[in-house]
């Protein structure tokens, strides 16, 4: 799906009159989190399925209980998918533009920022614009990569 | 103490009963095995009595505690019914080391215990140790690495198989230095006089526990860390993996896996414990050692254990008694050698036992005297003298009363509600006879089945190799292990298998002459299956 086409969906919908979050960081995150929640869940869904069942029954048996099976077995065996489901979907929101382009005012975020002064011909501040962008998701990407093993030039389904 | 009784247990996911109407009891500090080809519903029956799977309908109690019951509406988790299970692929947590892995469950457990002055407990632990300062000298001067410096680990691990005490204790233990010359004298007396202030202070008794009025108090609480620490090096010392303590699962070998996973079931002390085929995964040698150990372990702790197996073997070595089950049903609930010797139908006689029975097919009918005569192995006469007196009409008139006791039985059951008829029927056991060219009887029609057909079922040992034989046969084939060679004898064109001690010289295609030579022949009805008598058997 376009993201544009998801950004008029939401448009439409949240900038009426009784509801109305036009330029809010809320309805960025909403739609942001529609977008990529695909993504994201694919990947932890996957791992998940992975693994065994006895090793929660194994916790089970010995009446342990589910915050402390979750928190203590599940999530650190899970760490790095649920990392990595996390940051990947996070870096390719960041230089979302289309998605958040009707949703907002253009000096709202950086990547309509930086739309804004490349239509100014101010070449020169969208380009540091863009080279802070360029520098944060490769310093995320590294770190995915260290932390995990999963990367995003292998990408993320989609 | 408890005891675990099932009664009518089925399960049943849409038309396929993987148990049907299992109802057994399990005595206190048995060891029972479950044992049956794969599918059979074993590791079902097993996960159903822990609590993982909910049966169909039918009645668990484990002790006095009912913790199943499908009529009354009971069910109990299986993390209330205080069982240990130890799974086939172990179900380690990879994310914990080896010690996590045990005391994981034991920082967990929150139950009514003793309140204990610990550190008074653990300062009478080091007088105790203090008084003999030569042994802890000996003890740490053992860990000197190359360098002639005292590796601290080791010796804190020694000390702790050593003195049998905690890490922590271990560590304040090797933290006085007693080989570089420690003045133990002083610290004992200091260490008492503190015993002595908190014993005095807080009424505790020989074992530091709180006294009131005579009465030992108890509270709701956790465990101790350093409670936890001593059942954790109790366990392992069981199964001897203290070295390991430090290390992931995936920096152990199969069999070390298996130790912390037993160690991980063994460590709150359940008084049942389940296995589900935990020795599957190792090879030959390393599962006749765990083997050893399981019995071992099962004498030592003295709590119930229900076994899950598919290996014969296993099964009649370990068991108290075996339990056998095939297409669900319970085929027959005994000792070992109960089963072994006389098997309930042709299913179980030809499951337990290596190498299998041999089957003979005979026609005949009983004499006067309580003999059966029979015409075996194509035109060789033979007369089954049974052990204990017999009658064959009164034998077939209770089973036929029985048959039809159960077909009334079905019949009831099926006008009941929500009754779903048995999609995986049950059927008389297709009993396979040895010949020398297989034919394929798959195409055939059944054979008409009478009241004159029998079966004899004889072990490979009650063949005997004798020169005064009746049984004129060829080696066909022969296995010699250096102990025992199992041979087997071709007759006409029926193949026996025989089991000879003794490096005899076997020659393939020699001639020998065979005796069926014991009183444990078995004389089975063919229409049903069932075991008729034992006895001895007469060949002409």
């Amino acid at each position: 799906m376009p993201s544009i086409a998801v950004g008029v969906a939401f448009f439409i919908l949240f900038s009426g009159e009784k509801l109305n979050l036009y330029n809010t960081y809320t309805l960025l995150i909403i739609v942001g989190t529609i977008k990529y929640i695909p993504f994201a869940s694919r990947n932890a869904l996957n791992s998940m399925l992975q693994l065994s069942g006895e090793i929660e029954e194994a916790a089970i048996i010995q009446d342990i209980p589910w915050t402390k099976r979750m928190t203590r077995i599940i999530i650190p065996i899970q760490k790095s998918s649920i990392i990595s489901g996390f940051l990947l979907p996070f870096m390719t929101c960041l230089r979302e533009l289309s998605l958040f382009m009707l949703l907002c005012t253009q000096g709202f975020i950086l990547s309509t920022t930086l739309d804004y002064f490349d239509e100014m011909g101010l070449y020169a501040f969208s380009s540091g614009i863009n080279l802070i962008l360029i520098i944060t998701i490769l310093v995320f990407n590294a770190l995915v990569n260290k932390m995990t093993g999963a990367s995003l030039d292998d990408g993320i389904g989609g | 103490m408890p005891e675990i009784k099932l009664e009518h247990i089925n399960k049943r996911w849409g038309k396929f009963y993987a148990v049907d109407d299992l109802s057994m009891t399990i005595r206190d500090n048995a060891f029972v095995t479950l044992l049956g080809p794969s599918g059979c519903g074993k590791t079902t029956t097993l996960r159903m009595i822990a609590g993982l799977e909910t049966p169909t309908s039918g009645k668990i109690t484990i002790g006095d505690k009912v913790v199943f019951d499908s009529s009354m509406g009971i069910n109990i988790p299986a993390n209330k019914r205080k069982v240990g299970f130890l799974f086939q692929n172990y179900a380690l947590w990879p994310n914990m080391t080896v010690y996590q892995n045990i005391s994981f469950g034991l920082t967990n457990i929150k139950e009514e215990m003793p309140k204990i002055d610990f550190e008074a407990k653990t300062n009478s632990d080091l007088v105790r140790i203090l008084k003999t300062p030569d042994e802890v000298r000996k003890v740490v001067e053992e860990c000197r690495d190359k360098n002639d410096k005292i590796d601290e680990k080791r010796a804190v691990l020694k000390l702790i198989d050593a003195f049998t005490i905690s890490q922590y204790t271990a560590k304040t233990l090797f933290s006085y230095h007693i080989e570089k010359g420690f003045d133990t004298k002083s610290k004992i007396a200091d260490l008492e006089a503190k015993i002595k202030e908190s014993k005095e202070k807080n009424n505790l008794d020989s074992e530091f526990r709180y006294l009131d009025k005579g009465k030992v108090v108890t509270e709701n609480r956790k465990m101790n860390k350093e409670e936890i620490d001593l059942a954790v090096r109790r366990v392992s010392r069981i199964v001897k993996i203290g070295m390991f303590m430090d290390r992931y699962p995936a920096e152990l070998s199969g069999g070390q896996q298996q130790r912390v996973a037993i160690a991980r079931t063994l460590a709150p002390e359940p008084s049942v414990l389940f296995m589900d085929e935990p020795l599957s995964n190792l090879d030959a040698k390393l599962r006749l050692e765990m083997r050893y150990e399981l019995q071992r372990l099962h004498v030592e702790t003295g709590s119930t254990f229900v076994y899950v197996t598919h290996d014969q073997m296993e099964a009649m070595t370990l068991a108290s008694e075996i339990c056998l089950i095939n297409n669900g049903v319970l085929q027959q609930y005994q000792p070992p050698l109960e089963v072994y010797k006389k098997p309930a139908n042709l299913f179980v006689a030809d499951f337990v036992g290596n190498p299998s029975i041999n089957f003979i097919d005979g026609v005949g009918g009983q004499n006067d005297d309580g003999s059966v005569s029979l015409d075996i192995l194509n035109g060789y006469k033979a007369k089954f003298i049974p052990s204990n007196s017999l009658d064959l009409g009164k034998w077939r008139k209770e089973r036929d009363e029985f048959e039809g006791k159960k077909l009334l039985e079905l019949k009831a059951k099926s006008k009941e509600k929500g009754y779903v008829e048995k999609g995986n029927k049950d059927e008389v056991f297709k009993y396979h006879i040895q010949k020398v060219v297989e034919e394929d009887d798959s195409l055939s029609e059944d054979p008409v089945i009478t009241d004159r057909d029998f079966v004899l079922g004889v072990r490979p040992e009650c063949l005997v190799v004798d020169e005064n034989g009746k049984l004129e046969g060829e080696i066909y084939g022969a296995m010699p292990t250096g102990m025992e060679s199992t041979i087997k004898v071709r007759i006409g064109d029926y193949l026996l298998t025989g089991v000879i001690f003794g490096d005899l010289a076997i020659r393939i295609g020699s001639k020998v002459r065979l005796n069926i030579n014991s009183d444990r022949i078995m004389l089975f009805d063919r229409k049903s299956g069932k075991i008729i008598a034992t006895g001895s058997l007469e060949i002409s």
